[in-house]
């Protein structure tokens, strides 16, 4: 438990970090992609059992599965948000090409002196 | 691009849509679905992108038939809820075929987003190839 | 026939990708109204359980009429905007009605549902399709706008996401009527109560969290700038209410008045020294929903029904407002206030009726709202009311900037209005007079929204107890 929430709190930081203090419009687009990863961890950590198997169930182990996986919801959870993360991802690059073609540039203070 | 990679692409592309499909059609029996098997089929297509370049990738499949991919998606899916409100008179076949056929509601619902996710994703590495 | 709105919406908009004719997706948004206005009149609790399942382990869609309150909004701008924007947007008409079904998709879905995952998949779909709507004109500003509403956006998204992954690990469900019988008022529910109404707040555009707002009406087409305004802001005080309906902490809020005063006031001062415009209407939004946040903080019964009517307010005067604007952009092709004199008898009267009411002028519908918001604002503090009496003031002076630099300009342009841009303005202000000159009709829409927000009981037994 004690590692999931260090861990959490690290990507947390490296994620937010990355968005406001980096330039690169890019990297912006990177530090979004790893504090959205962070909040996908906590959400499958929430499902954990102590010395849990995966969620897959097969005809035979109907009981076995009930007693001893871990919760399969979060997991339904995080496979919708993934998809989610990966449409931003997709239009925020999208944009960022746009962008490079108007300013011929990605850094974004020389866009804010551009554009004056 | 280089002759290994263009060789290999060739040789290796219709396994990738086997592997995506196979994903796509089996995703109420294995871990997959509409989601990942997209994804498999669309880098399948990225990969044609990358060592042919855009013309090559157009020859393959053009921009107009993906739209009318998606089209046939939308379609799909009304026929589906339309048939699930009005027609459903049987439960479920019940394996048949592999087992594939033991449920046609989620059968069609992952066909109708494994198209949905390809198309998706395929137009967008036809735009960021487009350089 | 609820769950027929959404299949609608979606088929239409893969539809119009694939077939590209405009009527598929005018009809959609028009069928999806129509379908609204005949839930709003229903009597009793709507609830559909999609595929059987009953709750807690199925997703429901509730609708009671606070929704369908919120829900009329939204379907009637929607529908509004769809209209007028058949010759507002000259090129590329076809992707922008693409991207308006899914938005239109994504607002009635968070409306309507009662399930909190369901919730923030459909305010996911609500945020991409309008991203791409912000970059819709593909010049500098756009993109400018876009990029900076993508990153605020997705932060404020993931905060509503880490807000629901904290109260499914500590309740186990996801249901919002299963919810209400679970929390409590512990440190950990308070922690993801702040997150959720924070990722909502950014929608909403308070102000710790607008920054993305008047860039990204800036550079986006003014139909969509309405849209923003009212929709969208309608759809982030629906998020909050429902969260703290859930919570059962309907009650006096000091966060909610500190920042609702703070917006109130912060957007019409910055709304006085703007030029663009564009820009000074998206302040003002920010502002209203400011007045519409701090009567929610008040926690009495007639601080709900004050902010409600305001919201229904804002969203018939800002509509208006924009209209009129993207009218006199539409002849004279300009955005700055120097150069936008125009000469045009209708459009003079609707600008005018849409300030005077704005402002809170007597027989209008701001001023039926605003004289709530007073009323119920002095019981709690005096000083509150002043507040707000400084705001409106502020309010008219830039309405009258606005209304004096368009119609009583040095040099005035002439040019033929087309019917369909002229025909929502004319709609919105006749509503805004009929409401201004009756508001008993104001008060029988938001009257029944009221009692079902302060009604949990009747929530929770249409969800889970009914068969």
């Amino acid at each position: 438990m004690l590692e999931t929430l260090v861990t959490g709190a690290l990507l947390s930081v490296i994620g937010i970090y990355c968005v406001i203090a980096k330039k690169n419009l890019v990297k912006k687009m990177i530090g979004l992609g790893i504090f959205t990863n962070f909040i996908h961890l906590m959400l499958i950590s929430t499902g954990f059992r102590e010395g849990g198997i995966a969620p897959i169930i097969i005809r035979e182990n109907v009981g076995f599965f009930a007693a001893y996986s871990v919760d399969p919801l979060p997991q339904a959870l995080v496979l919708t948000s993934i998809v989610i993360q990966l449409s931003v991802t997709a239009l925020g690059l999208s944009i960022a090409i746009l962008a490079f073609r108007h300013f011929n540039t990605l850094d974004t203070e020389k866009m804010n002196k551009l554009k004056g | 691009m280089d002759v290994i990679i263009r060789t290999v692409t060739k040789g290796i592309f219709p396994f990738i849509l086997l592997l995506g499909f196979s994903i796509i059609f089996h995703g109420h029996l294995t871990p997959g679905g509409s989601f990942p098997g997209g994804a498999v089929v669309a880098s399948g297509f990225a990969l044609v992108a990358v060592a042919f370049g855009l013309k090559g990738a157009e020859k393959l499949i053009s921009e107009e038939t993906v739209h009318l991919v998606e089209g046939l998606v939308a379609l799909m899916l009304a026929g589906l809820i339309l048939y699930e409100s009005f027609v459903r008179k049987y439960v479920g076949l019940g394996g048949g075929f592999f087992g594939m056929w033991s449920s046609p509601t989620v059968l069609s619902l992952n066909v109708a987003g494994g198209l949905m996710v390809m198309s998706a994703l395929v137009l967008i590495v036809f735009l960021v190839v487009r350089e | 026939m609820l769950e027929y709105l959404i299949t609608i919406l979606i088929v239409s908009a893969f539809l119009m990708l694939a077939v590209r004719r405009d009527f598929i997706a005018i009809a959609a948004i028009l069928l999806s109204f129509f379908m609204i206005l005949a839930l709003f009149f229903q009597s009793q609790i709507i609830v559909v359980r999609y595929g059987g399942w009953t709750p807690p382990f199925g997703i429901v869609w509730e609708v009671d009429k606070l929704n369908a309150f919120i829900g009329l909004i939204i379907a009637g701008m929607a529908s509004l905007v769809t209209i007028y924007s058949i010759k507002c947007i000259k090129e590329r008409r076809h992707r922008f009605y693409t991207l308006l079904c899914l938005m239109t998709t994504g607002l009635l879905g968070v409306c309507l549902t009662g399930d909190i995952f369901n919730m923030y998949v459909f305010f996911e779909i609500l945020s991409i399709s309008s991203y791409g709507l912000v970059a819709f004109f593909l010049d500098k500003n756009a993109i400018e706008g876009a990029f900076k509403y993508l990153v605020m956006g997705s932060l404020g998204s993931s905060l509503l996401l880490l807000g629901i992954a904290i109260l499914y690990g500590l309740t186990g469900t996801l249901n919002f009527a299963d919810l209400a019988l679970k929390v409590s008022h512990s440190r950990e529910f308070m922690i993801a109560l702040g997150l959720i109404i924070g990722g909502f707040c950014l929608k909403a555009a308070i102000v710790p969290f607008h920054m993305w707002k008047p860039d990204a009406i800036e550079g986006t087409p003014i139909p969509m700038g309405a849209l923003f305004s009212t929709a969208t802001a309608a759809l982030g005080v629906y998020g909050i209410l429902r969260l703290l309906f859930v919570f059962g902490m309907l009650q006096l809020n000091l966060m909610l008045i500190i920042l609702g005063t703070i917006t109130m006031l912060a957007g019409a001062l910055l709304a006085l020294v703007q030029i663009n415009v564009k820009r000074m209407l998206a302040y003002s939004g920010i502002s209203q929903v400011g007045y519409v946040v701090m009567a929610i903080g008040f926690g009495t019964s007639a601080g709900f029904a004050a902010g409600l009517y305001h919201i229904l307010n804002n969203a018939l005067i800002k509509g208006l407002l924009f209209m009129a604007i993207g009218c006199v952009i539409y002849i004279t092709g300009k955005e700055n206030l120097d150069e936008m004199g125009i000469r045009n008898r209708t459009l003079l009267v609707c600008t005018g009726i849409g300030v005077l009411s704005m402002a809170g002028v007597p027989p209008l519908n701001g001023f039926v709202s605003k004289w709530l918001i007073f009323m119920a604002s002095w019981e709690i503090s005096p000083l509150l009311t002043v507040l707000a009496i400084t705001a409106s003031a502020i309010t008219l002076a830039y309405g009258l900037k606005i209304f004096s630099s368009l119609f009583f300009a040095q040099k005035r342009a002439e040019g033929k209005i087309p019917t369909t841009m002229l025909v929502p303005v004319i709609i919105l202000t006749i509503l805004c007079v009929i409401i201004g000159v009756f508001p008993q009709l104001g008060l029988a829409v938001v009257e029944p929204a009221v009692n079902a927000l302060l009604n949990q009981n009747q929530y929770i037994t249409a969800a889970l107890g009914g068969g």
